[in-house]
């Protein structure tokens, strides 16, 4: 059977994705890349290269090397006159003010160019796949009249693709996030690319969409954000060593190189730092580039670009007759809206709104387009969905740390299981509490319910072995059951709804658990720090009441002195984790000492386990803050 | 009544079974994927991994280029340093290949120029400016020259 693929027919760039396994997947081309340029070169020798290959050779063949036909696809002649302007190679008016391309005499409409590209994309699939492809959703600008719009399915059809539908971009980017499920919401996308930058306003109700309103600039994108920096860090080149490199190509084409990698390194960090070692040289000799960007400079160096946002932004809410807070989400679409100055900007305009991002913003539209292909040719409407859980889930233990025993996104149903143990010599129950929430320490997170497992047979602490078991069946609801492995004893709870928060519940709890990340690392080591130094005690004073008073005299005082001390630091909940730690060692060398005088003074017979720890032994044995009953 | 029932349960756990089965073969096929990518992904961070360091192997031989035939104690070490690198580089299956000479060809170079052909053959790499690397049989960048026209 033949598969159908979704395409984003770009500007700049292109993209295909495809439905497999019920999930969209971005196709790489047959050079490896996910983006495909959408150039097209005709040689000499009357080859066609599409693609990066078209790119490499344009310097040598500007004339016949054709991209952006996207600007001028189903356009008259008379319209593109400032396009004309911008492009190297030849635009002439065909029949009836038509736009062709004249390529070494021969004229070429806009749309078989597209075609080449639209060709280049199918067969590239049609490879990675190992089937054949032929249908195809390809996507357009809200923005393109009927002219525009059929031109792209023509270019489909010479491409030799059966275009099921042509929809527009930022529908199929609310696709990618399954919007079209909302009833009756507005839909903000925000689309800065490479070199055009659209706003549009969607209302979507019963899995239709409707554009209330497009504005944007068609000049605008990541590419002039490089600029600035090509600019600035040629200009201060220039005063300090008086040559300028925007007049050495060699030079220019590595400056242009390392802004865009800094331009990109700078969403993920503060400060970078562009490089070009021997650059140029002159009568003094060679002559190094190497200079500090910080975030705030280039935030500085760009701000009128992200300023030239705001006007179309407010346009299109003007014209939809909306304001900001009529807005019910946001979509980021375009490589350049990765830059941190560009999400502010978005989330101060719409109010501090939350913008969707997860996909991938150069590939979200294409992945849409995927989305309405794999529906409309039939192979997505028998998926089963299947949920995952929003948060994580487990039980409180030792000390107050949540022990995650369900991770938060793993696709139910799903069940695990650990085997805890008690905390104290002669426990006989123990209290389960099942919660949910990121955060490491219990009672910063949500309780979903409480139960209590009795009998337990009296034995020291750590030796007792409950098995706790959560299942969360395909409805979302969880059975936690604890059962002691020795008596078969078994107690559970089952919680309904626990995987049906509300969105903004869910996000305000992940949240939460990053803001709080550091925070509660600490809390959770000082946590760990007690429990270390409770255990050893406990070790120490189980070794001492073993030894009677084979033990030293002096050891035992000072043991017992450290014993006491590290009872009453757990008891205050003491945050004196280097006390502590310090502690612990000097108990475990204590320890070391009484169990070296106990071999010595006993008989081989009755051999002691002073080495077995409660935490973390050979049989994965959790201590847990099962509290003692009664 | 019964065996009415018995039939339509019967149907339904060999729908079930079915689904069940579709679900292992789903997930089986699932993993394969996963690992054939794994080991594509592992492939890729080498691959971007090797085309940064060849920008710093660039800027050496920027220097390199700068000193010429020079030597001197601390020029050697510098010289030997780069000589390590190359076959580490080597080793590990990236090689750099000629392009001065041969035709123009966009699947290996990257055009940045042109210049009068004057006596060189039209069309063909009379400079690199940057060299060109493969890593095993793949480009793993092209050579950017300049081209006789």
């Amino acid at each position: 059977m033949a598969k159908a693929v979704g395409i984003d027919l770009g500007t700049t760039n292109s993209v295909v994705a495809v439905m497999e396994g019920g999930k969209p997947t971005v196709i790489p081309n047959a050079e490896g890349s996910r983006l495909t340029p959408s150039v097209v070169g005709f040689t000499r020798t009357g080859e066609r290269l599409v693609g990066q290959l078209a790119k490499r050779q344009a310097v040598l063949n500007p004339e016949n090397t054709i991209y952006s036909a996207k600007r001028f696809i189903g356009r008259r002649y008379s319209e593109v006159q400032e396009e004309i302007k911008n492009v190297p190679f030849k635009v002439v008016a065909g029949p009836n003010d038509a736009v062709r391309f004249d390529i070494m005499g021969k004229l070429y409409a806009p749309e078989e160019i597209s075609a080449l590209v639209l060709r280049k994309l199918a067969d590239d699939a049609t490879k990675y796949l190992g089937e054949k492809v032929n249908d195809a959703v390809i996507t357009v600008p809200a923005y393109f009249n009927d002219a525009q719009r059929q031109a792209t399915k023509d270019a489909g059809k010479i491409a030799g693709l059966n275009v099921l539908r042509i929809i527009n971009e930022p529908t199929a980017a609310s696709l990618a996030y399954g919007l079209d499920k909302k009833k009756n919401e507005t839909i903000l996308v925000f689309d800065l690319g490479g070199g055009t930058f659209d706003v549009s306003i969607l209302d979507v109700g019963d899995g239709v969409f409707e554009v209330k309103s497009t504005a944007g600039d068609t000049h605008l994108g990541g590419d002039d954000f490089d600029k600035r920096i090509v600019d600035w860090v040629a200009s201060e080149f220039q005063r300090e060593n008086g040559i300028d490199l925007r007049k050495d190509r060699q030079a220019l084409q590595r400056l242009i190189e390392a802004a865009e990698k800094a331009k990109i390194e700078l969403s993920g960090t503060m400060e970078t730092t562009i490089s070009l070692p021997f650059v140029t040289a002159d009568a003094t000799g060679p002559k190094h580039l190497e200079m500090r960007l910080t975030r705030a400079k280039f935030d500085h160096l760009t701000a009128e670009l992200v300023d030239r946002c705001v006007g179309p932004f407010k346009q299109a809410l003007g014209d939809a007759k909306l304001t900001e807070r009529d807005i019910d989400e946001v979509i980021l679409v375009g490589g350049a809206t990765r830059m941190p100055s560009v999400q502010t900007l978005v989330r101060r305009l719409t109010g501090g709104k939350e913008p969707n991002q997860s996909v991938n913003p150069d590939e979200v539209v294409a992945v849409g387009a995927a989305i309405q292909a794999g529906v409309l040719a039939g192979e997505v409407k028998d998926v089963v969905l299947l949920d995952v859980t929003p948060l994580s889930m487990g039980l409180e233990t030792l000390g107050g740390v949540m022990t995650k025993l369900i991770e938060r996104n793993t696709t139910i149903p799903v069940r695990r299981g650990e085997v805890f143990s008690t905390a104290d010599d002669n426990q006989t129950a123990v209290d389960v509490h099942v919660l949910q929430g990121e955060r490491p320490l219990a009672r910063d997170n949500r309780t979903l319910g409480h139960f209590r497992l009795e009998g337990i047979r009296m034995a020291p602490r750590g030796v007792p072995q409950i098995e706790v078991t959560f299942d969360i069946d395909a409805n979302g609801i969880l059975t936690a059951t604890a059962r002691d492995k020795d008596t078969g004893r078994e107690q559970k709870i089952t919680i309904t709804g626990s995987t049906q928060l509300a969105k903004e519940e869910i996000d305000r709890m992940v949240r939460d658990a990053d803001s709080h990340a550091d925070e509660d690392r600490r809390r959770k080591e000082e946590v760990e720090a007690r429990n270390n130094a409770d255990a050893m005690a406990h070790q120490v004073e189980k070794q001492l009441g073993e030894l009677g008073d084979r033990a030293p005299v002096n050891e035992r005082a000072r043991a017992e002195q450290m014993i006491s001390r590290v009872r009453e630091l757990v008891r205050t909940q003491s945050t004196d984790v280097n006390q502590l730690r310090q502690l612990t060692n000097d108990l475990q060398q204590i320890l070391y000492g009484l169990a070296a005088a106990a071999s010595q003074a006993q008989q081989p017979e009755t051999r002691t386990e002073t080495q077995k720890t409660g935490t973390g032994g050979p049989d994965d044995v959790i201590d847990a803050d099962f509290r003692k009953a009664g | 009544m019964a065996e009415k029932t018995i039939e339509t349960l019967e149907q339904d756990l060999k729908t079930e079974h079915g689904l069940y089965l579709r679900a292992l073969a789903d997930f089986d096929n699932y993993r394969r994927r996963i690992d054939r990518e794994r080991s594509q992904f592992g492939t890729e961070a080498l691959r971007d991994f090797m085309s940064e360091l060849l920008d710093v192997v660039d800027d050496l031989e920027r220097f390199l280029d700068f000193v010429g035939k020079e030597t001197s104690p601390f020029i050697d070490g510098i010289r030997f340093v780069y000589q390590k690198l190359q076959s580490l580089l080597e080793r590990e299956g990236v090689r750099s290949f000629e392009s001065v000479g041969k035709p123009f060809d966009p699947s290996l170079h990257e055009a940045v120029a042109t210049v009068p052909a004057e006596g060189k053959t039209e069309g063909s790499v009379v400079q690199e400016a940057r060299r060109g690397y493969k890593f095993k049989d793949d480009v793993l960048r092209p050579a950017r020259v300049v081209v006789a026209r």
